[in-house]
């Protein structure tokens, strides 16, 4: 028997289509759709094709030659980079003083920022110890005299050789004081 | 002149007819004909998730608006749209949204409006986490389903007709995975060079977020080149996590046990990445618990009773 062709993918249920395919409606108001051949009609296969090549090219000419700006077309770089096995691995914290005298050692996501995020704008820090400030002020006191009056951003330095960690040293990167 | 037009003509139509073959076999490999409940399975399995992520796995993109608006580096998207400084407020928002979208979406009203509102929602949500300085790249697969799935038209849900729609969705979200990986592999060679295989990546890893499990790790150098070696031997081979039968299934298993080992090692989860790995699975099979089947029902029937008496004709009363 030849059924009419419905529109898309699977044509829409009820008693619209019962009448038109003749089916008797079954109980509850509804037909179960037949399958029709060919998938989604031509026009959603087009624009389908369309988008599967432009996110491929996208995801292939951001690997190529983009940045992490072009996310999410960015290259999938995480742990890319080559740490030699005699160089030396960093590992920011931050160490803060409280306004009653207390030294604090602040791990980076107390501030609300991720170590990699820390590393990654590590440059600002050092060129601009008031980003330090309104950091500092964004830190939860639980009393006034937790406040932080002050706010160094430390960084942990690992040296390797031949591949094992062999010492370690810290550097301060930038210090904010509470005038 | 004309013999050489005439030898040209053949191969001309054998190249064609080549081509017609390969463009066909293609687009049958890029619309395969899974069932469509494996589809509808796998939406749910999504949507679910990223109510899951925005309240476990990524509530902490939600800090970002306490951060110093000058510590916003927006990505380029972000400049292009103009997006605004995320403020605590936004983002609150934002989440609120993400929810109520998602959980929308699980009901099986308007699939496509409430799917291109988790899409969007999800993609800011995202471009707010990766502007502080760090992008991330396990959620490209997420983001390649959420706006696939959209485009999904939803039928009966024990529905095992084979769905080409359906397919083509979940084909995107498989290559994305692979894509994922061997890209990353790519990234490796791109930015740390062959040398990164020797080098001592894995011990920055372990010496910045490592675990109880993967400090001993650290003294061994050479296990750790070794491991090194498989991950990008891994990556290399995920293509082949495309191939139908016992190749495809072992690299499958592979993924998992890798993805195991790096959280055991370095608390990095993959989750929104492990989510999209189901695609490669029947999921049609999944079957809910009789215990969750029983209670639907029994709500359905208490439902279609209460229906059945308040629209009830007055002839019948």
């Amino acid at each position: 028997m030849l059924r009419p062709q419905a529109r898309g993918h699977y044509p829409r249920k009820g008693a619209a289509y019962a009448k038109a395919t003749n089916q008797p409606l079954a109980p509850g108001g509804r037909t179960s759709p037949p399958y029709t051949p060919g998938g989604p009609a031509k026009r959603g296969r087009l624009v389908r094709n369309l988008a599967t090549a432009l996110v491929l090219a996208g995801a292939i000419a951001g690997s190529v030659w983009g940045d992490d700006d072009d996310f999410p077309f960015a290259p999938f770089r995480m742990y890319s980079t080559t740490t030699s096995p005699s160089g030396s691995v960093r590992t920011p914290h931050f160490e803060g003083a409280t306004a009653s005298g207390t030294k604090l050692r602040i791990d980076t996501e107390e501030l609300g920022l991720r170590t990699a995020e820390v590393l990654g704008q590590m440059e600002r820090f050092r060129r601009d110890p008031g980003l330090l400030g309104r950091l500092a002020q964004t830190y939860d006191p639980r009393t006034a005299d937790s406040r932080l009056v002050e706010l160094s951003l430390v960084q942990g330095i690992h040296s390797l050789r031949g591949g094992r960690p062999s010492g370690y040293s810290e550097e301060v990167v930038s210090v904010w004081r509470e005038r | 002149m004309a013999r050489a037009i005439g030898r040209a003509e053949p191969n001309a139509q054998q190249f064609v007819t080549v081509l017609q073959r390969a463009t066909g076999g293609l687009g049958k490999w890029w619309y395969p004909r899974f069932p469509h409940r494996r589809a509808v399975m796998f939406r749910r399995i999504v949507y679910a998730f990223v109510i899951v992520d925005v309240l476990l796995t990524s509530f902490a993109v939600g800090w970002h608006g306490e951060l110093p608006g000058e510590l916003y580096q927006p990505l380029l998207i972000g400049r292009i749209l103009p997006l605004p400084v995320p403020t605590p407020l936004s983002l609150y928002v934002i989440k609120a949204a993400l929810l109520v979208a998602s959980a929308l979406a699980l009901t099986r009203r308007m699939p496509r409006l409430y799917g291109i509102a988790v899409f969007v929602l999800y993609l800011e949500w995202m471009i707010v986490n990766f502007s502080y300085g760090k992008v991330d790249h396990d959620r490209f697969a997420l983001l390649i389903a959420l706006a696939a799935l959209p485009t999904v038209p939803l039928g009966d849900l024990h529905d095992e007709d084979p769905d080409e729609a359906g397919g083509w969705a979940l084909r995107c979200v498989q290559v994305a995975v692979v894509l994922t990986y061997f890209l990353a592999a790519y990234a490796k060679l791109r930015f740390g060079g062959i040398e990164w295989l020797n080098g001592s990546t894995l011990v920055r890893a372990i010496l910045r977020r490592g675990t109880s499990v993967a400090d001993p790790l650290i003294g061994y150098p050479p296990l750790l080149i070794g491991a090194q070696y498989l991950i990008v031997a891994f990556e290399l081979a995920s293509p082949f996590l495309l191939v139908k039968g016992r190749m495809g299934r072992a690299l499958l298993w592979a993924a998992f046990a890798f993805h195991a080992g790096v959280y055991a090692t370095l608390r990095l989860s993959f989750i929104p990445h492990l989510v999209c790995l189901l695609a490669f699975f029947p999921l049609e099979r999944v079957r809910p618990p009789p215990s969750i089947t029983k209670v639907g029902a029994r709500f359905r029937t208490a439902a279609a009773q209460k229906h059945r008496t308040a629209h009830r004709s007055p002839d019948r009363a």
